[in-house]
């Protein structure tokens, strides 16, 4: 299978470079065969990298030890889904994994894309044909796979027991699925410069790829949070660690595009800073693997030290000079096709909406990169951590979630003084009731009180925008506003679906605003013993240690300790931690015993309690108890942004019913438009 | 001795005797091992000690809310990433950073300030055990870059908005001679912002 392997990834790099070769050279433009030999040579890629993947697989599921990545990272008593997990879980497979999936989307992107852009997709395949053949070289000369080792151990190693949990099942996929997936619209941006095709032709091929590739960042962003919280046990979701940083930073340039990218379509104006923001996001989705990868900053997730870090570092620097260069050519082809009438419209929001993203991502960039530049500078070395990222992110993200409010409130091109009453009127009531609450309630954390105060205002937006579309249709079409309600996202889903997810940011909102009244307590107790724990809201946890028993499950070792909780004297019920001992095959220890958290969630609040060991091995057991006031509505928001990205990327009714066409879509670029 | 004799001319008949020698000895030894559902002895000691973190006995002052902010700006030295408290609270599988902890109470009991604490951390750990630099040198630019840039980009963005909206912008003539911003049926739009409007009627056809 290793053979096959090998085999599978010199076929994927020769097919690969043929691609790459005929599309940039240009010579399919008058060579119809050449131009479906670009197209066919994505499919053969793909099918050599699946051979490739399989054969991994087929080693990892036979326990097949004499391939070192397998030795590494599975054992034999590994549960099975965690066996096919691994695939993704070290760094010589997780390379294969993301070649694998770009050269999917690869394929896709040449399947799905409309005929109407076939003058772009030759290019496109030698975009995307491009980076996949940068990850097989990467794979075959400095971190294969397929290496063998010299003899065969009757057992691996075994998988980490922090990535044994479904968050991790799941979690790297989708981040992976996020990055891989944004070298789709870089592809067609670098074909439109390419083509000199720079109308909203490409920008409107792209909608769904940047949405899906928004989302799947989104989503696995969301599920690293979830994960750290309910396997690290620090009560905790982001730590401001270079890693976590590296996933948030494309993630906020792509959002800034998806607001940008309408004013372009509507407007015809911003199509540099447009381009700009596609290249920047694929960049930085390549410096987030540099950072992973490279061990050049420190960070509790990163994967060994190697030399791969010298590859991404080489292929990032060279994507962004090609690309700026590109950009930089075509910029007199990129001018604006009309110009900003007033301050007060929704073009100027969305601008200051996109400066805020922008802004954030490069402190957030600034902070990861500090110490290097410090080091670089005044030869020290300093640490940038939560205190500096919490400084510097807060005012800006709370400008952000204001705008988040403002920007659906003000009509595009110009809006009157009596507009901006009527559409103000209720957010900024609804914001200063939600303020008069907190107050009235005694809250005094001036950055919590912002946060909520501007969630009410946003909310008050959204209900607003509902209520109006809702009634417009009640008043029309005489339907019930339930029914109104529902065919809006039918209408307009982009729209509709879009407020769903500023609900869901606001709902992020809600819960940061939460940490500031963590409390938390450690205590030692026997069997029998309680510790008491109050809560913001003031009332008071009781928590009777009721012991600690032990069996053998799968491939660990479990130590449950239970607890009895009260909450003011009424009994709530058992709460369990764990700590969990991993053996091999052979029964001996394998890492150092994780923790299973026990959470009770609520709505206002999460009893968080974790085991956190014995006193001299004995059931007397040291625990964590921590209070998280309204983490639950950050899992909430990640739900609801699910659901509006998906509304968002569904094909609407009116455009199944009724195709538009549109003139400005397809009128090709020209100087001075 | 017949006895003996018969096994040694019938040797496979000597099996059954050994057979229910070791089948009584078996379920003899079996009951006399402890059962193996039972998690711990009757002193409270756990069946399995080495399976769970040996900690010592919660003090007041793991609990005190100035060790704890104190240690949430000092780093832990075991290369994780995390500040002390976070490190020691996390997943319970640091060694370095409960010693820390006992280093700071230490210094704590002999009368320190948090300041004289941080110093002595610094001193012997270098200023990478700071969670965030001071601000005091270079070390500014770390604080002040981020906030300068974007208030300058946006003093400069509303610059040019304020000043590109105020320009006559020049009317492109389309291959037709038709320029695009020719009124249409006394409307003062171009034929492509007719088409966008058009389509987002369509679209907003509620």
């Amino acid at each position: 299978m290793t053979l096959l392997g090998h085999f599978s990834l010199w076929a994927a790099l020769l097919v690969g470079l043929w691609g790459v070769v005929i599309a940039f050279s240009g010579r399919w433009q008058n060579r119809p065969d050449l131009a479906a030999s670009v197209n066919r040579s994505t499919y053969a890629l793909l099918a050599c990298l699946v051979v490739a993947s399989v054969a991994l697989l087929v080693g990892l599921i036979n326990h097949d030890f004499n391939i070192e990545y397998v030795a590494s990272y599975t054992s034999r008593n590994l549960p099975g889904y965690f066996v096919f997990t691994a695939f993704w879980a070290g760094q010589k497979g997780s390379l294969l994994f993301w070649a694998v999936v770009l050269a999917l989307f690869g394929a896709l992107a040449q399947f799905l894309t409309s005929r109407r852009y076939a003058d772009l997709l030759p290019y496109v395949a030698g975009v995307t044909s491009l980076v996949t053949v940068f990850f097989i070289i990467v794979m075959l000369f400095s971190s294969n796979p397929f290496e063998r080792l010299a003899f065969t151990p009757p057992d691996g190693n075994g998988l980490n027991p922090q990535l044994q949990n479904v968050g991790m099942i799941i979690h790297p996929p989708m981040l992976y699925l996020g990055y891989i997936s944004i070298t789709i619209p870089f592809a067609f941006a670098i074909a439109a410069l390419l083509s000199k095709r720079l109308d909203t032709g490409w920008i409107l091929a792209i909608r769904k790829w940047t949405l899906l590739s928004w989302l799947f960042l989104g989503i696995g962003i969301t599920l690293g949070m979830w994960w750290a919280y309910v396997e690290l046990g620090w009560g905790g979701y982001w730590a401001w660690d270079p890693v976590e940083n590296a996933s948030f930073l494309p993630w906020l340039t792509m959002t800034a595009f998806l607001h940008s990218v309408m004013i372009q379509e509507k407007r015809g104006m911003l199509k540099r800073w447009n381009l700009g923001l596609i290249i920047s996001t694929f960049l930085l989705s390549i410096f987030g693997t540099f950072i992973t990868r490279s061990g050049v900053i420190s960070s509790v997730h990163s994967f060994t030290q190697s030399s791969v870090g010298y590859y991404f570092l080489g292929f990032l620097v060279a994507a962004a000079v090609v690309s700026f260069t590109l950009l930089y050519i075509r910029w007199p082809l990129l001018k604006p096709e009309v110009k900003l009438e007033s301050m007060l419209s929704r073009e100027a929001a969305f601008l200051f909406n996109n400066l805020a993203l922008v802004g954030i991502a490069f402190s957030v960039l600034w902070g990861t990169l500090f110490p290097i530049l410090s080091e670089a500078v005044q030869g020290t070395k300093v640490t940038v951590g939560p205190p500096f990222f919490n400084r510097v992110n807060i005012p800006l993200g709370l400008f952000l979630l204001a705008l988040t409010g403002i920007g659906p409130l003000i009509a595009w091109r110009k809006a009157s003084a009596s507009n901006l009453q009527r559409q103000f009127r209720w957010p900024i009531a609804s914001g200063l009731v939600v303020l008069a609450a907190l107050l009235l309630f005694g809250m005094r954390n001036f950055y919590s009180i912002m946060a909520l105060t501007l969630s009410g205002f946003v909310m008050g937006t959204v209900v607003q925008e509902f209520y109006r579309g809702a009634r417009a249709r009640h008043r029309i079409h005489g339907e019930s506003y339930l029914a109104a309600t529902y065919h809006l996202f039918g209408r307009n889903r982009r729209r509709y679906g879009g407020y769903v997810v500023h609900v869901a940011i606001l709902l992020y909102f809600v819960a940061f605003a939460g940490g500031a009244f963590r409390v938390d307590q450690e205590a030692t107790l026997k069997p029998g013993q309680s510790a008491e724990i109050t809560s913001p809201y003031g009332h008071t946890y009781s928590l009777t240690h009721v012991g600690v028993s032990q069996f053998e499950a799968l491939n660990r070792v479990v130590s449950v300790a239970t607890l009895e909780v009260s909450r003011n004297g009424k009994k709530l019920g058992l709460i369990n931690s764990e700590k969990r001992q991993h053996v091999d095959s052979f029964g001996r220890p394998q890492f150092q015993p994780s923790t299973e958290v026990g959470i009770r969630y609520d709505l206002r609040e999460d009893l968080y309690v974790v085991y956190a060991g014995s006193v001299q091995g004995t059931e007397e057991a040291v625990f964590r108890f921590t209070i998280n006031p309204l983490v639950v509505w950050l899992w909430i928001g990640g739900v609801l942004m699910i659901i509006g990205g998906i509304t968002v990327m569904w094909p609407s009714e009116a455009g199944l019913v009724r195709p538009i066409p549109s003139a400005a879509a397809e009128r090709p670029a020209t100087a001075g438009v | 001795m017949t006895c003996v004799l018969h096994f040694w001319k019938y040797p496979a008949r000597a099996l059954v005797p050994l057979l229910l020698i070791v089948l009584v000895g078996g379920l003899g030894a079996q009951e006399a091992a402890p059962a193996p559902e039972a998690s711990q002895d009757d002193a409270g000691r756990l069946y399995n000690p080495g399976a769970v973190q040996q900690r010592t006995p919660t003090v007041d002052l793991d609990n005190d809310e100035y060790i704890k902010e104190l240690e949430k700006g000092l780093r832990c030295t075991c290369g994780c990433n995390l500040d002390i408290y976070t490190c020691r609270t996390t997943d319970f599988s640091c060694a370095t950073s409960p010693a820390l902890h006992r280093e700071i109470l230490a210094l704590h009991n002999d009368g320190k300030t948090a300041d004289e604490i941080r110093e002595d951390f610094v001193a012997r750990y270098g200023t990478e055990v700071l969670m965030s630099p001071k601000a005091e040198g270079f070390n500014l630019a770390g604080y002040l870059v981020p906030g300068s840039v974007m208030v300058l980009a946006g003093l400069l963005l509303t610059a040019h908005l304020l000043k590109t909206r105020r320009a006559k912008i020049p009317v492109p003539v389309s291959e037709e001679g038709v320029g695009y911003g020719d009124s249409v049926a006394g409307i003062d739009a171009s034929p492509e912002e007719l088409d966008r409007l058009r389509q987002e009627l369509l679209r907003e056809d509620v």
